[in-house]
């Protein structure tokens, strides 16, 4: 039984929707969820930047999800929250439609997102798993910016 | 060559040559204007040199080098079918808009019906619509309007309105073509298809059933491969 759970290890996934779609990211790396406050646009910032918010005296950049995952742009409402994460190389706030739930997963469970694209693109899709009827998209926040724009975000 | 076999082998190249022109105009994409007026002066070039050659023909009534380097690329034809054309196959004859297609049944493993709801991955090319579940199995569903057509006709439809009804799923299991109608099974024979002998271009496009100006279609070479998008420059 020990040997299946250290080869099997569950992990919790932290939910949150974008459009139609369902996310998840590692419980581990998020350190926070906010409602939206006031986010000050950077000037000559890339599209993908929102802009930067006071987080107790930190300031944060905080990232447009939709954009970075080439979806049409929506209004904020009362359900869009910003995630602050940790990533190898920043704590970034990512902008959501709104946050889920904490869900527990088997790594025999995540399965492998087809990726028929380039190099680049989706390089940040860890995986895909069926929950509820739903699949559920897993994303690696380490590789959710490349190293240019990671080194970009040091300049705000 | 007597006069009835050179005519016989004339009437065969006409009707390959129809058959060329067809499958040119269903599946080429759609050209700019700069490129319809090309076309036209090229048509009107290869029609006056074509009067020149029948004339020609008319005077000395002898065969042609080209026509037995025909019958030469058809003899070639018969090397490259594939392995389950050697019989009587079965084939699943489907529409994706008003192109019908033919797949062997071999290539297959099942077709299931198209509510076209899908989780779409981000930053994947148009062609690859998102993943559906399907009895604890992940496919992904590829827009078979998109590879088989180019992004100039097929970006043209309006899915929403005119979404595909149906998927037909490779035998792996893994991906799912979607498509429109399907229309029937039925049995073909070699003799029934022209094969393609070179297939650098469109290497899916395997031959086409003469009879119903189908074409018949290599499913497993429909899939694209990872970095695919940028050969099909979509």
């Amino acid at each position: 039984m020990s040997d299946e759970k250290q080869n099997d290890p569950i992990m919790q996934w932290v939910t949150f929707r974008l459009g139609e779609e369902k996310y998840g990211i590692n419980v581990m790396q998020v350190q926070e969820v906010l409602r939206v406050s006031e986010i000050a646009p950077v000037p000559g910032a890339p599209t993908y930047v929102l802009g930067i918010i006071n987080l107790r005296g930190n300031v944060v950049t905080v990232i447009d999800t939709r954009n970075r995952f080439g979806l049409m742009s929506k209004d904020q409402d009362d359900a869009t929250r910003i995630v602050i994460i940790e990533t190898d190389q920043h704590i970034i706030g990512i902008m959501v439609d709104s946050v889920a739930e904490v869900v527990d997963l088997r790594a025999s469970d995540i399965e492998t997102a087809p990726n028929v694209g380039n190099d680049e693109s989706s390089k940040y899709i860890q995986g895909v798993t069926s929950r509820d009827n739903e699949l559920l998209i897993l994303v690696d926040l380490n590789k959710f910016l490349s190293d240019e724009e990671n080194e970009a975000l040091d300049m705000f | 060559m007597s006069k009835v076999c050179a005519v016989a082998v004339k009437q065969l190249i006409e009707q390959e040559l129809a058959l060329d022109s067809y499958l040119a105009t269903m599946l080429a994409e759609l050209p700019s204007t700069e490129a319809i007026e090309e076309q036209e002066r090229q048509v009107k070039k290869v029609v006056s040199s074509a009067v020149k050659v029948q004339a020609a023909t008319v005077k000395t009534q002898e065969p042609s080098i080209e026509l037995v380097a025909d019958v030469v690329t058809a003899s070639k034809a018969l090397s490259i079918m594939p392995k389950y054309a050697q019989d009587e196959f079965s084939a699943l004859f489907f529409k994706v808009g008003n192109l019908v297609l033919a797949a062997p049944l071999t290539d297959l493993s099942r077709a299931i019906r198209f509510d076209g709801k899908v989780t779409k991955i981000p930053q994947q090319p148009l062609w690859f619509m998102g993943l559906k579940a399907e009895l604890e199995q992940k496919i992904g569903i590829l827009n078979m309007a998109y590879l088989i057509q180019g992004k100039s006709r097929a970006g043209i439809r309006d899915y929403q309105q005119k979404p595909f009804t149906n998927v037909i799923l490779t035998e792996d299991g893994q991906w799912g073509l979607a498509c429109d109608e399907l229309l029937t099974i039925a049995k073909l024979t070699s003799e029934q298809i022209r094969w393609r002998t070179d297939r650098k271009s469109k290497p899916w496009l395997v031959g086409t059933v003469i009879e119903q100006l189908v074409v018949v279609v290599d499913i497993n070479e429909l899939v694209p491969k990872r970095k695919r998008s940028e050969e099909l420059g979509i």
